[in-house]
């Protein structure tokens, strides 16, 4: 039953992102709307191992792995948005 | 022996993109370069090699990972290796590129081969995710906001697709408890975690693949790259996700792809199509144009993707050289839009302009780029003496067989309009020349690395006989 | 002897390439010879073989394409010789009639060539289309050539044209291949094939014949390409519709079915079609090219009773001999305009004379004179008719024949309007010695077209060039008396644009883009009030943009592409769902 709730509060998170990054107005927000997407899933990864007593390594292994991923791609977006945000100050000026 | 072979496959251009950091600036070309011709080499090497599976450090799955080198991946990992070699040599000819090129280049030439070899749907996810990394990155490398904007919008679709797509490993993964592609295969069923999963990833693949209506961040990302960076995107990018699609709709989830979804696929291809085709058409920049153009001919890889999936889906059609059309139809693309690009970026340099209304003269002085576009582009709409006529000639025995009137005609209307936007370019460098005008010097090495990849396209109508044996 | 056939017209693709070489670049004109000579060694060495008088001598490669194959037979031979002369004497004009970017038009010469060779000799429907294709799409370059806006107007409307036939061929050749499981030709001539097969294979051919509704390019394309290649055009390219009809159709079987009635009415039709409109021309080259139609008419006539016949190759060996007239003769004539152009030439009292007189050995050879080519090849075609039961009267073919004989008298009268004032230009044009020879190259043309009959009819042994009928006779007579009174009488002279109902098409076109936009411009006004009124500034701001960027720029708002993404994933569940 408690894995029921957890996998709907995982796909609610991954609806909200969704939400966010389609009503986001800065490219800030999209990013953080994408993290709470991420959040959604790795919770979803996580509601699977612990299904059975016994946790399954596997799923723990993925979010690890996703998690490594999730923040690479992030930095290179907001290194992204730095670039931007100084390049758009230069050529206000 | 083997095993080391295809590990160097992917660590040798994933190292040398790391070494090439710290080498000093000055080296890096040579380095990269060397680093990219032996890569290129390797690759040329594996599609010798008899298809095998492996599994690597002797872990067993699942936790351990699986590699498969098929048919399939060979050639994907074959064609790859030919157009990422020649698109290295005009790198190498281009002193205009920063050096961080090279190291991005080889990451993700790394990180593309993985993505083939792989058996493994988690591993997929992550071998795309460095992909796409390493390719924003590369967008980027051109100065201006313009470019940063565009590269951004890049990572946010991107970054959008792979989490989808990582919802749906999520949920094969707790509904079968395994993640290899033919143990789940094996045990796939249609029922809702199954359907959501297939929905999720594929629309994450789509998304990655720029097919109608999620095409939006391609023509600005390929236009606004850097020569040699858009032949890359546009040739070999767009296809490691497609294959991505063609290993999910033909064999993970085989009972999933129906006739019906084959639809769905199918009105996304013609809307790729016509919008791309129209916009390519209109559009008044020439990289704008040949990156439109990318846009449809996605779409026609998506609607022989579909009929593949529709020809396997009814028993009644020999399902012989399906995916085999597929590859040759990637193969006919890469070649040909990597020429385009290279051979648009040469002449867009010289004219010091991007506008079609200020290149003609320029296109004029470039006689052997004219030469490969017009190659290009009848490879591409599929005329005679070309790949894409072999490509083309498959495509429609299929749609025949299978009674697919709408499909053929759009088809037939892609070739037309694939031909009338590459008719505006041949028109304005035979017919409206403009002005004399003062133009930069590029090495004419670079014209000629245009017209290689474009004669190969053309050439690959002489080795089309073993790949089509029976057709 | 063999292992030839499929590098005749590979040879003409090297030359191509040899034009990457700068030197070569600058004296391209000698190349397009060379080019032919293979052709011409393949040509020459079938000539006495047995093979070829028995049936065919094969090759294939298996290796190209989907395995292709080419044959010389009778009927193949006899193409190659009219492609062979044809080409050779454009290749010889070129030397001296075109003179800018020689390279460029040098080059699309050679692709043209080699495609038209290759078509000639094919043997599987493959190679057939790729040689009628490469042949077509490449003339496009000889079309612009001169780089006039006609000649501008003229390359769009070819290349359209020329596109929608390429592709409605290549329909009905995968179809058909589909169909009958083979892309050997031999093989599909006794299979019947679903009508609709049929009709794009026919519709794609019918483009490049010139049939009625669908010729508008060739009054405009044969006129504004450079004078030698409108003689290629006129004398070999527009024969390779009706040669695919008889390859590509299946020709055992067709008398089942009603195309052969078909398509002896529709020949009768095009004989008249372009003669009227022909006569209705004022360019010479523009009247040549309506008669080239109203020519293929007798070609398709000849197809229908063809086909009617219980052994059709019997009846095909007569319509390519009319082929072979009709290229020769028209292929001449297209090169007189451009010697009588040539003031230089015209200059000199003998050589003048001399031109006229082959000029006047074209024509009424074309019109049907008796002991000329066109009235033997005629007077047999409808024998041959007659024996096979056809159902036109023959009335109806003999105003077909008075029709050429008036559009001919039209002819040497609009071509002496533009050679008959006094050349005043002579002085900076000198004649060369090259000039003379190729001359002589058109002059040797017309003495074969006044040999050519008596050899055939003694190497056939059919029958005597002199018929006995005197119809030909009574047509040119009846056609001088006509526009002498036509004249005397002070008749009115009416024009036709060329290209006729294409002014019909644009027309058409114009007022559909017109009532287009008059739609598109009174719903952007109301979206433009709405705007206003719901002062919605953004979509007010992507209105003034054009459609098409405005449409873009929605599809790209993170909105509409995270609802896309749902709703394609949303379609793909709904419909995985409805059928699992």
């Amino acid at each position: 039953m408690s894995g029921l709730i957890y996998s709907l509060c995982a796909l609610g998170l991954v609806m909200i992102g969704l939400y966010g990054l389609a009503r986001a107005h800065h490219g800030l927000q999209q990013l953080l709307a994408i993290n709470v997407m991420s959040a959604g899933v790795f919770m979803l990864l996580l509601t699977m191992a612990a299904r059975h007593p016994p946790a399954d390594a596997v799923p723990q292994a993925l979010v690890l792995t996703g998690i490594v991923v999730a923040i690479s791609a992030l930095a290179l977006g907001l290194a992204l948005l730095r670039r931007l945000a100084a390049e758009e100050a230069e050529s206000h000026d | 022996m083997t095993e080391w072979g295809l590990a160097l496959l992917v660590v040798w251009p994933l190292l040398w993109g790391a070494l090439t950091m710290v080498v000093p600036a000055r080296q890096v070309t040579v380095a990269g370069g060397l680093a990219a011709l032996v890569t290129a080499g390797l690759g040329v090497w594996a599609v010798t090699l008899s298809p095998q599976f492996l599994v690597l450090g002797n872990w067993s799955t699942p936790l351990g990972l699986g590699w498969r080198l098929d048919g399939m991946a060979q050639s994907l990992i074959g064609v790859t290796a030919v157009v990422g070699g020649l698109v290295s040599v005009y790198a190498w000819l281009d002193k205009g590129l920063p050096p961080t090129f090279w190291g991005l280049w080889l990451g993700a030439w790394g990180a593309m081969n993985a993505l083939f070899l792989t058996a493994d749907v988690f591993h997929f996810y992550v071998t795309l995710e460095l992909l796409s990394v390493a390719s924003v990155a590369m967008v980027a490398l051109t100065p201006g906001a313009g470019a940063t904007r565009a590269a951004f919008r890049y990572l946010l679709v991107s970054l959008t697709g792979s989490m989808l797509f990582l919802l749906g490993v999520a949920l094969l993964y707790g509904r079968y408890g395994v993640l290899d592609m033919t143990l789940l295969a094996a045990q796939m069923t249609p029922d809702w975690p199954s359907m959501l999963a297939f929905a999720l990833m594929t629309v994450g693949l789509l998304a990655k693949t720029a097919v109608f209506p999620l095409h939006g961040w391609l023509p600005q990302a390929h236009a606004k790259a850097l020569t040699a960076v858009s032949a890359i995107l546009s040739a070999l990018v767009i296809k490691a996700a497609f294959y991505g699609l063609m290993r999910l709709w033909l064999e993970v989830f085989g009972p999933l792809a129906t006739v019906s979804a084959s639809w769905v696929l199918g009105l996304l291809a013609s809307a790729a199509i016509f919008w791309g085709g129209y916009q390519a058409l209109k559009t008044a920049r020439l990289k704008r144009l040949v990156a439109w153009s990318t846009v449809a001919q996605v779409g026609m890889l998506v609607l022989a993707l579909a009929l593949v999936v529709q020809a396997k889906a009814i028993s009644s059609v020999p399902s012989v050289h399906l995916w085999q059309g597929l590859v040759w139809l990637i193969a006919v693309h890469a070649l040909a839009k990597a020429a385009w690009f290279l051979a648009a970026g040469t002449v867009q340099k010289r004219a010091d302009s991007d506008y079609l209304a200020q290149i003609g003269f320029a296109l004029h002085r470039s006689p052997i780029s004219v030469v490969a576009m017009a190659l290009a582009v009848i490879s591409l709409a599929g005329l005679p003496f070309t790949m894409g006529f072999l490509g083309k000639w498959w495509l429609l025995s299929l749609a025949w067989e299978l009674q697919a009137w709408a499909w053929l005609l759009v088809s037939l209307l892609g070739s037309l309009l694939t031909m009338a936007y590459g008719w505006r370019l041949l028109n304005l460098s035979l017919v409206n020349r403009g002005l004399p005008q003062a133009l930069k010097p590029v090495s004419v090495a670079r014209d000629w690395v245009a017209l290689c990849l474009a004669l190969l396209g053309v050439m690959g109508g002489f080795g089309g006989h073993w790949f089509w044996e029976g057709v | 002897m063999q292992h030839m056939i499929g590098w005749v017209w590979l040879w003409p693709l090297g030359v191509a390439v040899l034009l990457a070489w700068p030197l070569l670049r600058r004296r391209a004109m000698p190349l397009l010879l060379l080019a032919l000579l293979p052709a011409w060694a393949l040509w020459g060495l079938a000539w006495g073989l047995p093979d070829l008088a028995m049936g065919k001598i094969d090759q294939a490669w298996s290796f190209w394409l989907l395995g292709s194959q080419w044959r010389l037979d009778a009927l193949s031979h006899s193409w190659l010789g009219l492609t062979l002369v044809v080409w050779t004497l454009a290749a010889l004009h070129s030397l001296v009639m075109v003179s800018a970017h020689q390279a460029r038009y040098a080059l699309f010469f050679l692709l043209s060539l080699s495609g038209s060779l290759l078509w000639v000799l094919a043997a599987d429907a493959v190679s057939f289309y790729l040689g009628f294709s490469l042949m077509s799409l490449s003339a496009w370059g000889l079309v612009i050539h001169e780089g006039s806006r006609k000649a501008q107007r003229a390359g769009r409307w070819y290349l359209v044209l020329a596109l929608i036939g390429e592709l409605t061929l290549f329909v009905g050749v995968v179809a058909r291949a589909a169909e009958t499981g083979t892309t050997t030709l031999s093989e599909w001539s006794s299979v019947p094939g679903a009508d609709w097969v049929l009709i794009c294979l026919w519709l794609g051919l019918a483009i490049k014949v010139g049939v009625p509704l669908l010729h508008v390019w060739l009054p405009l394309a044969h006129p504004a390409a450079p004078v030698p290649a409108s003689a290629v055009l006129s004398g070999v390219m527009i024969k390779a519709g009706v040669i695919g009809w008889w390859l590509l159709l299946p020709g055992e079987v067709m008398a089942q079915t009603a195309w052969p009635e078909f398509m002896l009415w529709l020949g009768v039709l095009t004989m008249f079609y372009g003669a009227v409109f022909g006569l209705m021309q004022s360019d010479p080259k523009t009247l040549l090219a309506y008669s080239s139609i109203s020519q293929m008419g007798w070609l398709i006539w000849g197809l229908g009773w063809v086909w009617q016949m219980g052994t059709p190759e019997a009846g095909m060996l007569w319509l390519s001999a009319f082929a072979l007239h009709h290229g020769l003769v028209k292929g001449g004539l297209f090169l007189s305009v451009g010697w009588v152009k040539q003031s230089a030439l015209m200059a000199q009292p003998g050589l003048r004379t001399a031109t006229w007189m082959g000029v006047g050995v074209l024509a009424l050879a074309l019109a049907g004179l008796p002991l000329t080519s066109g009235d033997w090849v005629k007077t047999a075609l409808k024998a041959e008719a007659d024996n096979a039961g056809a159902v036109v009267p023959s009335t109806l073919l003999w105003l077909g024949g008075l029709a050429t004989a008036l559009l001919m008298v039209r002819f040497v009268a609009v071509l002496r309007d533009l050679g008959g004032h006094k050349p005043t230009a002579a002085g900076n044009q000198t004649l060369t010695g090259m000039t003379i020879g190729v001359w002589f190259s058109w002059i040797a043309l017309v003495g074969l077209v006044l040999v050519w009959p008596w050899w055939q009819t003694s190497h056939w042994g059919t029958g005597h060039v002199w018929s006995g009928s005197v119809q030909g006779l009574a047509s040119v007579a009846t056609a001088l008396l006509l526009v002498w009174l036509w004249r005397r009488l002070r008749w009115p002279e009416w024009e036709a644009p060329p290209g006729d109902v294409l002014v019909g098409y644009q027309w058409l076109g114009a007022h559909a883009h017109r009532v287009f936009k008059q739609r598109h411009r009174s719903w952007r006004a109301r979206k433009r009030l709405a705007a206003r009124h719901w002062r919605h500034w953004q979509t007010a701001r992507l209105l003034k943009s054009h459609w098409r960027t405005r449409w873009e720029t929605r599809l790209s708002q993170w909105s509409v592409v995270t609802a896309g993404l749902m709703l394609v994933a949303l379609g793909l569940v709904a419909s995985v769902w409805v059928t699992v």
